[in-house]
């Protein structure tokens, strides 16, 4: 394949994603060739690249990447984010081109957006990609959480109502947003592949930022409930299993600190601590009797057994 | 449970010369799409390749100078560490998985190796916690390869051991397994990581061997194979981070030694050589070696012996002095 | 995941078995994987109802998936495909149920000769719908005739439903069915995970 037909492909690709700010999907979709018809599919909101071209626009990206960067001549930045932007969707795994795009964000050559926008991408077909993950932390580590304190002088705040001068208020309420919308990724991605440890890895980070923004209870009472709902359809995962035990282990200290003021608050019915686990035993049992033979719920149930005793 | 059914027509006794004729073929046909989409972690395909050739007893088909002419290619002179492959950025995954190679073909000597004391020591966070690179992502995978790239460099003076082992327990879950960070659940490649650390700084006695022994007794399936956490599929690299746990704690014996080996041998392709993660798939370098360092340490005849701690010849581990800790 | 995935009714005729009507939820696999997998369940249930005999209940796992058969004596055959977690002996329940309701609707005299567009039957996208949540939709069906575990067979792979010497990987290769995107995206399909 010729590499101006190349060019033209990872063209293409860029041109569909910057478009389409509600892109939701990507996959390579199998296809012998055919003359004159362009690889590259879109279905709504769905972007579709065909298998036969896949191997020659990805080696010849690659070859430009990796030469450009031995010859360390990186003129034009638009074309590294598309060269590394196209390789990235083939093979996620590659950290070097990542680490380009995060070099590229700190010096503010890219925004963070284009990168939330192109992970949520590669994770609708690779939705236990660790890489994918890492970066995501990343963004929101040191792009994002970064830089809403100096929102005031410059960039366009996402509220722009900000009269009142209340900034550490707003910023704490965008953060929070993204945060939730960051969990709701993670629901997405455990749906799509089962007992998948690096998108409840994630989910526990998530959970652990929280901490910084207070109203603490808000977030754990709908985590308290989305897990459970979770669980009991999702017998056989012990992540999930393991991601709840986790909760309750952090809403008894969270107690325990009164950093919560009550149990109440994430559930009515909870007046103690022994109460919380007393809960969940009951409703493991009610699982094991209806779902036979499941190791997650029995490994469940002996973390249970262990906090109890221990209480 | 979800388990892989094994029957007759899988191989049972090991395919010794079809392994090496497997990993020699691969490491030669450069130039194919499959050798693109793996050069962002070739320095560790090559531990892994190499390291399977020696417990084959056939290193000597290897060519040394080429391999560390390749691996003085991938250090970075700046920050001291190695990267997969010319032209990638340096990891601590990498920079384990050279000095590996370099210490089996006796190359060490031909590298810098203050460099990589700086690129590892560099790495460690105020908690004890390691990061991958400079990007700052934590794993307890990376807090194994510090202390087992600073092993062997007898370095271990270095940096902050004490920190170190310190963080990982913070990793330890109630189950006795460990995690990725504080609060992960446990998986076996992490547990195993975990044990390593504190192998090489002597402090396994920290560990309650029945409680986590039984856990990893817990991995193995029916049908012989091990998971790396429950109800999940088999995978014959789980016959490496699972034994050489159990071997770190004493209680190698208590997995069905018998099936466990049944296992591994059905997951040789009988064809291209190799091993695959379960029976019927594709073979890589990757479960090659880890197939073959678990039937080493099931005391398979015609393998030579491998440490459980470092994933590396025994003989190799004694050239150096380095010594690990074993619970008896 | 406790999850149905496709729910089949079927003819078996003497040599080959016939969807009278089918319905899937896909909505976790990709967008563009859909067709693929359909064309895959749909082939899946021809097969293991051509190879089971008639009055037999099976339930038989292949990958990630178990197909639920049940042949009745008067050759309507019902396959459910759910994953591992979805309880065994509520899939047969549900497929007593449908196959109830499906000859009560639907005279037997369509089953040999009518094509699948042409059956006036239209409640099995509800019927998948309401049995996703198996513990609900199973009380309600309680008070009728309950399938008992024991009568269901178990097979550990669909090789063992298939004749001997026969194997999934030949009559994929061989399907005149399946098309060239589906055989491509089983082969790979069967190296991920
Ligand atoms: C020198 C040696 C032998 C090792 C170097 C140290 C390293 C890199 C160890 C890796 C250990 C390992 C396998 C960790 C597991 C990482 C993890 C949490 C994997 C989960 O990924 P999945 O793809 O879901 O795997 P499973 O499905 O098998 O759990």
């Amino acid at each position: 394949m010729e590499e101006a037909t190349c060019e033209r492909i990872v063209k293409k690709i860029d041109m569909v994603i910057s478009r389409d700010p509600h892109l939701d999907e990507f996959d390579i979709v199998f296809a012998l060739g055919e003359v004159n018809r362009s690889p590259v599919i879109t279905l709504g909101h769905k972007l579709g690249l065909e298998s036969w071209c896949v191997k020659h626009v990805y080696a010849y990206a690659y070859a430009k990447i990796l030469h450009a960067r031995k010859t360390k001549r990186h003129d034009d930045p638009a074309v590294l984010f598309r060269w590394t932007q196209f390789c990235l969707l083939i093979a996620p795994e590659v950290a070097t081109f990542w680490n380009m795009r995060k070099m590229m964000l700190s010096q503010g050559l890219l925004s963070a957006d284009t990168d939330l926008l192109l992970t949520k991408l590669i994770l609708s077909r690779k939705p236990k990609c660790m890489e994918v993950f890492q970066h995501r932390k990343w963004l929101y580590t040191n792009i994002i959480a970064k830089a809403l304190p100096h929102q005031a002088n410059g960039a366009p705040h996402p509220n722009q109502d900000n009269q009142n001068g209340n900034f550490d208020h707003l910023d704490s309420e965008f953060m929070k947003e993204f945060l939730f919308s960051e969990l709701e990724l993670c629901g997405w991605t455990s749906e799509k592949h089962q007992n998948n440890y690096h998108s409840w890895n994630h989910r526990l980070w998530v959970l652990q930022q929280f901490a910084m923004h207070g109203d603490l209870a808000v977030v754990y009472r709908s985590e308290y409930e989305t897990s459970h709902c979770w669980v009991s359809r999702h017998v056989s995962e012990h992540s999930g299993l393991h991601y709840l035990q986790y909760l309750i282990d952090s809403l008894a200290s969270l107690v325990k600190e009164g950093k919560i003021a009550s149990l109440q608050e994430v559930d009515p019915s909870i007046e103690s601590i022994e109460k919380l686990y007393l809960r969940e035993l009951e409703f493991n049992r009610d699982l094991i009797e209806e779902y036979h033979d499941h190791e997650a719920l029995f490994c469940h149930r002996r973390f249970l057994l262990l906090r109890l005793r221990d209480l | 449970p979800k388990d892989v059914e094994i029957t007759d027509d899988h191989p049972k006794t090991l395919l010794l010369q079809k392994h090496a004729e497997y990993i020699l073929s691969y490491s030669k046909k450069k130039e194919d799409y499959e050798y693109t989409m793996t050069e962002h972690f070739r320095m560790s395909g090559m531990y892994w390749g190499i390291t399977a050739m020696d417990i084959l007893g056939q290193l000597d088909k290897m060519k040394p100078t080429d391999i560390i002419e390749f691996i003085r290619q991938c250090q970075d002179v700046c920050s001291g560490g190695f990267s997969p492959s010319v032209g990638h950025d340096t990891h601590i995954l990498y920079t384990l998985s050279a000095l590996q190679v370099l210490v089996l073909v006796e190359g060490l000597g031909e590298v810098d190796t203050e460099g990589v004391v700086r690129f590892v020591s560099g790495l460690q966070n105020p908690d004890g916690s390691f990061s991958g690179d400079r990007w700052g992502e934590v794993d307890t995978r990376f807090s194994f390869c510090a202390l087992a790239s600073l092993a062997l460099l007898n370095r271990l003076d270095a940096i902050k051991t004490d920190k170190a082992v310190e963080f990982v327990m913070k990793c330890q879950n109630v189950d006795g397994g460990f995690g990725t960070r504080p609060g992960s659940e446990s998986h076996a490649g992490q547990i195993y990581c975990c044990l390593g650390v504190l192998s090489l700084t002597g402090q396994l006695h920290r560990i309650n061997g029945d409680l986590l022994g039984w856990w990893l007794c817990e991995r193995q399936l029916p049908s012989g194979g091990l998971n790396g956490r429950p109800e999940k599929l088999p995978d014959v690299c789980y016959s490496w981070w699972v034994l050489a746990s159990l071997t770190m704690l004493g209680r190698l014996h208590w997995i069905n030694e018998y099936k466990m080996r049944t296992f591994i041998m059905a997951t040789q392709d009988p064809e291209t050589g190799g091993f695959t993660d379960r029976p019927g798939d594709m073979v890589d370098l990757y479960h090659t070696l880890f197939g073959l360092a678990g039937l080493s340490l099931l005391g398979e005849g015609g393998l030579k012996r491998i440490n459980p701690v470092l994933c590396m010849p025994q003989y190799v581990v004694d050239r150096i002095g380095v010594s690990v800790q074993i619970l008896d | 995941m406790v999850k149905l995935f496709a729910a089949c009714v079927l003819h078996k005729g003497p040599d080959n078995a016939k969807i009278l009507k089918a319905a899937y939820d896909l909505q976790q696999f990709g967008f563009f994987q859909r067709g693929s997998v359909q064309e895959f369940m749909a082939f899946t249930s021809k097969i293991i109802t051509e190879r089971s005999n008639e009055c037999s209940r099976q339930s038989v796992k292949e990958q990630d998936y178990m197909c639920h058969v049940y042949v009745r004596s008067d050759n309507l055959a019902g396959v459910a495909i759910t994953d591992h977690e979805y309880p065994y002996r509520v899939a047969h329940n549900m497929l007593n149920q449908v196959l109830d309701d499906f000859a009560a609707k639907v005279p037997s005299h369509f089953w040999p000769v009518t094509e699948e567009s042409a059956i006036p039957y239209t409640e099995l996208p509800n019927t998948l719908a309401k049995w996703q949540n198996p513990r609900e939709a199973d009380s309600l069906t309680r008070v009728q005739e309950e399938v008992e575990e024991t009568k269901i067979i178990l097979h550990k792979t669909i090789n063992a439903v298939l004749e001997r010497g026969e194997k999934l990987d030949d009559l994929v290769s061989k399907s005149e069915n399946l098309s060239l995107q589906s055989k491509t995206f089983y082969k790979t399909a069967r190296k991920t995970n």
